[in-house]
């Protein structure tokens, strides 16, 4: 606070301890006990992940030895094939995410670049369908898939490639306007002289319009896969069989069964299955809060 | 924006080009349109006429985008819009028709479906008492009956065990064979059994039987043999909508999806359009009127108390690190998005075993600080504090990150020139600070409202909806909310999926949504005409 420096600018560069403590040090006090609230679950997964010890009770902060037996025997499991899930998690979001963000960057270019009736009230009605989150129509979904099954059943219930279409039509609308905002701010004078030029427009589109817009696609393509990998009520619903789940259908069923058993696999499990997301969010902290903030919201 | 106005007068390009884009374009157009017919028929075996017309409407119009000259943004956008349609508005209408009908576990079949079950339903009827003379032989496909009734008509085929499969044309031709007088020694390759013979398998003849249009013939003895006629159970009659009964002889009437025998529910019964019966069932009927408003008041509290907690945890430690000495700010930064980092699904597993109450670590530190264990997710009051406590773990760094932002926001002269009238820190903080932090964050605070609304993740994977309530005429827990307790009703439940109900409840979830979006939207204006610049 500015106020503090300009009452006393002798004070400015050293103070009193007291003072310290009066300003600053009870800051820090509330900090660290935030801090360790913050971490506690953290800090007993890496302990319990590492601990050969494979149960709940027998757990201690830190392990009397070291081992990584709790992550091989994830993946030996035929009853819980939990790299079956990993793998499941990490197509659906990958394939679904970028499919999402191709076919939302081309909507924006229409709403930015082209003039065309119902354009207005194409943008509202995008704003209006996302006050409801999509996974409240998850009745719906479930019926949808039971009826396409019966003529597609490679794309019906209890399918990837079923889900994959869900989830590629649930972030569009939105990640569309976001899109749309910021190539507006791309001058149209970039297209106009490509347009003498003879371009078409869809030369504008992929050789100026969608390189230009790069880092917005990154960041929204980050956003929309994290709320894909972490998407549960759907992917509970619409995937039936242990070998479709995802990592967050499938853990959930591993853990109601035998929790204080197996602490030591699911420590394991949250340390691979969050490694990723939490490494991905410290590098890109900037863009990706800005991204959140600005109105996502993130699973 | 505006700039853009004019700057693309010609931008429908000639259609009719035939470079290889062109050819792309047709070929992938028509693999859809090919699908689509191949589609046709089940759809319209399954009577699905409402996905008929989605899938077709869709069809239509990716047809249209590209294949019509007229087209300019329909090509940019008709994919996108294909999946937004199917995926996220149809949801949205579909759920409403649902929530209309009487679709559950029991009436799931069209009307028609139902009809074809009943009346393959089959029925066994002794024939009249009669006895028929009953002969066994032995040949190459085993033992065959020959039985003959009292009017001289008989009956010559393979015998099959009662519990297998009927055989389709299991009589032999006897044609040449008389069959009026004594029962022959041998038909065809057949030989009579002897009486020696048959003492040994006396046993097992019983068990055989041969089927005959119509019926079965049961051996009774080896001699004698009795006819079992299969009769049409129900019956039904189009012009008068009504099911007839043979074996209790009544007239079902149809009423509500179901065939109603002398005040009985014949199941299964088919789906149908009640109108509003799920919405008055929910405000009407008792039991699921106050099973719903336990859950509705739970869901307003922990709606409300998740933003609360969460801002101002979020607040108090954004203000904290607000110090131009601080040092650390950085750390205290990263270490704060962790929780926001982690995905909510892994950390809400995670604290449910921490909450354990026997062998969680939470109890560990609270018994090894002396006190006694609790039972965080069995408790009634607990599992609510539980349910509160992990949220606000999840959600504090949310509120942090916005009002660590929008405290920067804040002008210092506003600040300093209060101090100088004399205002306390907290007055300052509560005048000053506080209403401008509001207006800057009240659309994210009712946001995170909605979020938190139906946040099912969090209640489902730490809770389940539990502990159960005690006594409830419709099962539910103490920490379900609506969105935990339709997906219970709807797709998870154990006593059959009730569809229509939890749409029902769907609806109201949306009617308050867009009550919610609509005042923040006129909030979000009072506010800025009270306090903004």
């Amino acid at each position: 606070m500015a106020t503090n420096r300009d009452q006393s600018p002798i004070a400015a560069n050293r103070m009193s301890a007291k003072r310290w403590i009066r300003e600053i040090g009870w800051r820090h006090v509330v900090l660290i006990i935030a801090t360790f609230f913050a971490l506690y679950p953290v800090v007993w997964v890496l302990s319990a992940a590492f601990n050969p010890v494979d149960n709940l009770s027998a757990a201690r902060l830190i392990p009397r030895s070291f081992t990584f037996d709790n992550f091989t025997e994830l993946f030996e499991s035929d009853l819980t094939p939990f790299g079956t899930w990993l793998f499941n998690s990490w197509r659906v979001a990958l394939i679904a995410a970028s499919l999402n963000v191709i076919l939302a960057a081309l909507a924006s270019f229409a709403f930015s670049r082209l003039r065309f009736r119902g354009r207005r009230a194409g943008l509202l009605s995008l704003l209006l369908i996302q006050v409801f989150p999509q996974f409240l129509g998850f009745i719906a979904l479930f019926l949808l898939a039971q009826q396409i099954g019966d003529i597609f059943p490679a794309a019906g219930l209890n399918t990837q490639t079923y889900i994959i279409m869900v989830y590629l039509g649930g972030a569009i609308g939105f990640n569309a306007f976001l899109i749309k905002g910021f190539m507006d701010t791309i001058p149209a004078e970039l297209d106009e002289s490509a347009e003498v030029d003879g371009a078409s427009p869809w030369q504008i589109f992929s050789r100026i319009v969608f390189p230009l817009s790069r880092p917005v696609l990154a960041v929204i393509f980050i956003i929309t896969f994290i709320n894909i990998y972490s998407e549960y009520i759907l992917a509970r619903t619409l995937l039936r069989s242990t070998q479709e789940f995802t990592m967050a259908v499938g853990l959930q069923l591993f853990v109601e069964s035998n929790y204080s058993a197996k602490w030591g696999n699911l420590a394991a499990a949250a340390i691979i299955g969050a490694a990723p997301i939490v490494l991905t969010f410290l590098v890109a902290q900037k863009q990706i809060i800005g991204g959140l903030t600005q109105g996502s919201v993130k699973g | 924006m505006t700039n853009n106005e004019g700057a693309t007068p010609n931008r429908t390009a000639p259609s009719f080009s035939l470079s290889p884009g062109f050819w792309l374009k047709l070929v992938v157009v028509g693999l859809i349109d090919a699908a689509f017919i191949a589609a046709i028929p089940v759809l319209v075996a399954n009577q699905s006429w409402m996905l008929f017309g989605l899938l077709g409407l869709n069809v239509l119009l990716i047809n249209w985008a590209y294949l019509s000259p007229r087209s300019n943004a329909g090509k940019w956008l008709a994919p996108g819009l294909v999946f937004v349609t199917i995926f996220v508005v149809w949801p949205i209408i579909y759920t409403g028709y649902v929530s209309v009908t009487n679709w559950a576990t029991g009436n799931v079949l069209s009307q028609q479906q139902v009809i074809t079950n009943l009346e393959n339903e089959v029925i066994r009827v002794d024939g009249e008492g009669t006895s028929l003379e009953l002969a066994i032989y032995d040949g190459p496909e085993g033992l065959a009956f020959l039985a003959r009734q009292q009017d001289g008509t008989a009956y010559f085929g393979i015998a099959r065990q009662s519990s297998a499969e009927p055989i389709e044309d299991a009589l032999i031709d006897t044609s040449g064979v008389d069959l009026t007088g004594d029962l022959p020694d041998t038909i065809n390759d057949y030989t009579r059994l002897g009486l020696r013979d048959l003492l040994g398998i006396a046993g097992q003849i019983e068990a055989l039987v041969l089927d005959v249009p119509g019926g079965v013939i049961q051996a009774q003895t080896t001699s004698s043999a009795r006819l079992i006629q299969a009769g049409q159970r129900y019956t039904y009659d189009e012009a008068t909508d009504t099911l007839y009964d043979a074996v209790r002889d009544v007239t079902c009437i149809t009423e509500r999806g179901n065939f109603v025998c002398d005040g009985q529910r014949l199941d299964p019964g088919w789906r149908v359009v009640t109108g509003f019966d799920n919405y008055q069932r929910i405000f009407g009927d008792q039991r699921i009127r106050s099973a719903f408003l336990k859950v509705f008041n739970w869901n307003i509290i922990f709606a409300v108390m998740s933003v609360l907690l969460t801002f101002t945890l979020g607040l108090a430690l954004a203000n904290a690190l607000q110090h131009d000495k601080m040092r650390g700010k950085a750390f205290y930064r990263s270490i704060f998005i962790i929780p926001y980092a982690i995905p909510a699904f892994l950390s809400t597993i995670v604290w449910r075993g921490l909450l354990n109450t026997n062998f969680g670590q939470v109890n560990s530190l609270i018994e090894s600080l002396g006190g006694a264990a609790v039972p965080w997710l069995t408790d009634p009051t607990w599992a609510k504090i539980a349910v509160l406590a992990v949220n606000t773990w999840l959600g504090f760094p949310y509120m942090f990150l916005i009002t660590s932002g929008a405290l920067q926001a804040i002008p210092n002269e506003l600040k300093e020139a209060a101090r100088v009238d004399g205002a306390s820190a907290w007055r300052v903080f509560r005048s000053i600070t506080l209403p401008l932090l509001l207006v800057s964050t009240a659309p994210l605070l009712i946001g995170s409202f909605a979020f938190n609304f139906n946040n099912f993740v969090l209640i489902f994977l730490l809770t389940e909806g539990g502990p159960p309530v005690i006594g409830a005429p419709v099962p539910i827990g103490e920490t379900d909310i609506l969105i935990s307790f339709t997906f219970d009703l709807a797709v998870n439940a154990g006593r059959g999926n009730n569809f229509a109900l939890g749409s029902a409840i769907v609806i109201m979830i949306f009617v308050a949504l867009a009550a919610i979006s609509a005042f923040s939207f006129r909030f979000t204006k009072r506010l800025e005409s009270i306090y903004g610049n």
